[in-house]
């Protein structure tokens, strides 16, 4: 009898269930659909499928000239539209031999720190309202409304606000523009500090978030995790310092990071970035070179190839972008800046860690779907998938840390 | 390390494997290593072998040969620090196989299957098959990024049946 017993155990602890959650995601307001493989509840395999918003846009630039392509890609993601254009108009410019005004360089730099606030507190508000912190999530979201309407008066839009034109910027840094941020730039700070310290000190937060979701350095390096989820592992990483591009030449930015790799350092690091870009807003905006904004682009991009990085505020963002001497180009192969976290996660993160935590560990890497398109589904073993909504994890998760 | 440094390191790691090396004039943080595609496992072993290269991503296009056949233009973009590192070679049209890179770099799994179902690259040994990108009923043997690729035939349109009825 007991021998049955023991076989019957055994056959038990083999099970594995496979919870499917998705592809509707109301959490982050976008479809993507992921599986949990599970035993008890340790995740032991995950996987992803994307492609629900997918919208063909590689192959849409290739029917669409140059400057129509800058617009287009900034339409890649609302969050890091700046990112996008810049990494893209980047690689025409070259490309054509045409160097920026240095005033254009920086105004870009600062538009690009400004989307980097905006996200970072964006982000902030969605992994604390994952965790069930939701008067965090409410804070961080107000604090985020100043960055945005920053956004709308001085560059006329909350998202896709096109700072960059071929060959230079439209928007200038004035003296009204200093005016007006400056006071901003002070509250932000300000509120940073105090998430920073609530980060550190609140024993809640730091359940939640303390040695959950461990990336090591090795892993972090060799998976080619990128941005605040790589130097969160302590990986010196970060394109504005190793393939310095527009004015980050002219003025350097220095790296954040943490080499405690979990969860807590990845809140950490983006939150000392935030004040890092404070800083270096500060910086650019008082020592900002005199000049024009624009040079002269050509219409047709003379034919070859380049490749260009831009820090997004998720990571690195890549694009591979080739001519034929015509209007248009041949091929833009976009690599966005959480693509390759999702990796990290699917590969390494999810696995050995319970059911309860997934919904901050996902949240962890920022996760973007307009950028990458994608859905969660957890297995039960034999027994019939599940397919939970994002919700009924995040719930799920508070429940078993109350 | 300095930028030329780095690029030399490439220069002796590849020598006897690539084809040919190309640093183009355009950028002179970039190394072009032209390799067989046979040699595709042994040339990314290598480079992860030697230094903390990590892997961007995987392209392809579709392009046109010196002789005006067509090919599947690979390109495996590498970086550390300052330096991109791209192996790359070209695939016939008629034949375009490759062997998965994953059981050395595990996360190179999206980008391969995004080449599977963009450009129907047969990637051996790739340890997930399934659609990444693509909806689940898209017709075989379509691959939306090919240059003569222009829409699908409204028979092929999901729901275009059912309106006509």
């Amino acid at each position: 009898m007991s021998d049955i017993n023991q076989t019957t155990g055994a056959a038990l602890q083999k099970k594995k269930y496979i919870v499917p959650i998705g592809p509707q995601h109301p959490a982050l307001k976008e479809p993507g659909h992921f599986e949990f493989t599970v035993e008890g509840e340790i995740v032991v395999d995950a996987s992803i499928r994307l492609g629900y918003v997918h919208r063909g846009v590689e192959k849409a630039a290739e029917s669409r000239n140059w400057t129509q392509v800058l617009y287009l890609v900034e339409r890649v993601c609302g969050i890091c539209s700046h990112s996008h254009g810049t990494a893209f108009i980047q690689c025409a410019e070259k490309l054509a031999g045409v160097e920026l005004p240095p005033r254009a360089k920086a105004v870009r730099c600062i538009a690009g720190e400004i989307e980097r606030l905006h996200s970072h507190l964006l982000w902030l508000g969605v992994a604390a309202h994952e965790g069930g912190f939701d008067a965090l999530f409410m804070y961080s979201w107000r604090d985020r409304e100043i960055v945005m309407d920053i956004l709308e008066n001085f560059f006329g839009n909350r998202v896709n606000y096109s700072v960059n034109i071929p060959g230079g910027v439209k928007e200038d840094i004035t003296q009204e523009f200093i005016d007006g941020i400056s006071p901003d730039l002070d509250y932000l700070e300000e509120r940073m500090k105090f998430y920073l310290d609530l980060i550190n000190t609140d024993v809640t937060f730091r359940m939640r978030t303390v040695n959950i979701g461990k990336i090591s350095y090795d892993e972090s390096a060799s998976l080619g995790a990128t941005g605040p989820t790589a130097r969160a592992s302590g990986i010196q990483r970060d394109i504005r310092v190793d393939r310095p591009y527009d004015g980050y030449d002219l003025f350097p930015i220095t790296l954040v990071t943490d080499d405690r790799g979990d969860l807590n350092a990845r809140f950490i690091v983006r939150i000392k970035e935030c004040l890092k870009s404070i800083e270096y807003i500060r910086h650019v905006m008082a020592h900002i070179p005199e000049g024009e904004l624009t040079t002269k682009m050509p219409r047709k991009i003379p034919a070859g190839e380049y490749m260009a990085s831009v820090e997004a505020p998720r990571g690195e963002l890549f694009y591979f972008v080739r001519s034929n001497g015509t209007e248009m180009p041949d091929r833009v192969k976009i690599r966005t800046a959480s693509l390759c976290n999702w990796g990290t996660i699917v590969s390494s993160v999810a696995k050995g860690h319970r059911l309860a935590d997934m919904p901050m560990i996902l949240a962890g890497i920022d996760p973007c779907f307009s950028c990458n398109d994608r859905m969660v589904k957890i297995n039960f073993g034999n027994r019939n998938p599940e397919i939970w909504t994002w919700d009924q994890l995040r719930k799920y998760g508070n429940n078993f840390y109350k | 390390m300095e930028t030329v440094e780095l690029i030399e390191k490439v220069k002796t790691i590849y020598k006897g494997i690539a084809k040919s090396i190309e640093t183009p004039e355009n950028q002179s943080n970039r190394v072009d290593v032209f390799i067989e595609p046979d040699n595709l496992l042994e040339a990314v072993s290598a480079l992860k072998k030697n230094e903390r290269w990590y892997l961007i991503a995987i392209s392809a296009y579709d392009t046109i040969g010196d002789a005006g056949e067509p090919l599947i233009g690979m390109i495996y973009h590498f970086a550390e620090e300052q330096v991109i590192c791209s192996l790359r070679f070209f695939l016939p049209h008629n034949h375009r196989v490759v062997q998965s890179i994953c059981p050395i770099i595990p996360s190179a799994t999206i980008y391969e299957r995004e080449c599977m179902e963009m450009y129907g690259i047969d990637i051996q040994n790739t340890p997930d098959r399934s659609k990444l990108l693509l909806p689940d009923d898209w017709p075989d043997g379509i691959y939306p990024m090919f240059k003569s690729f222009t829409g699908l035939p409204d028979s092929n349109v999901v729901g275009k049946a059912a309106d006509n009825e």
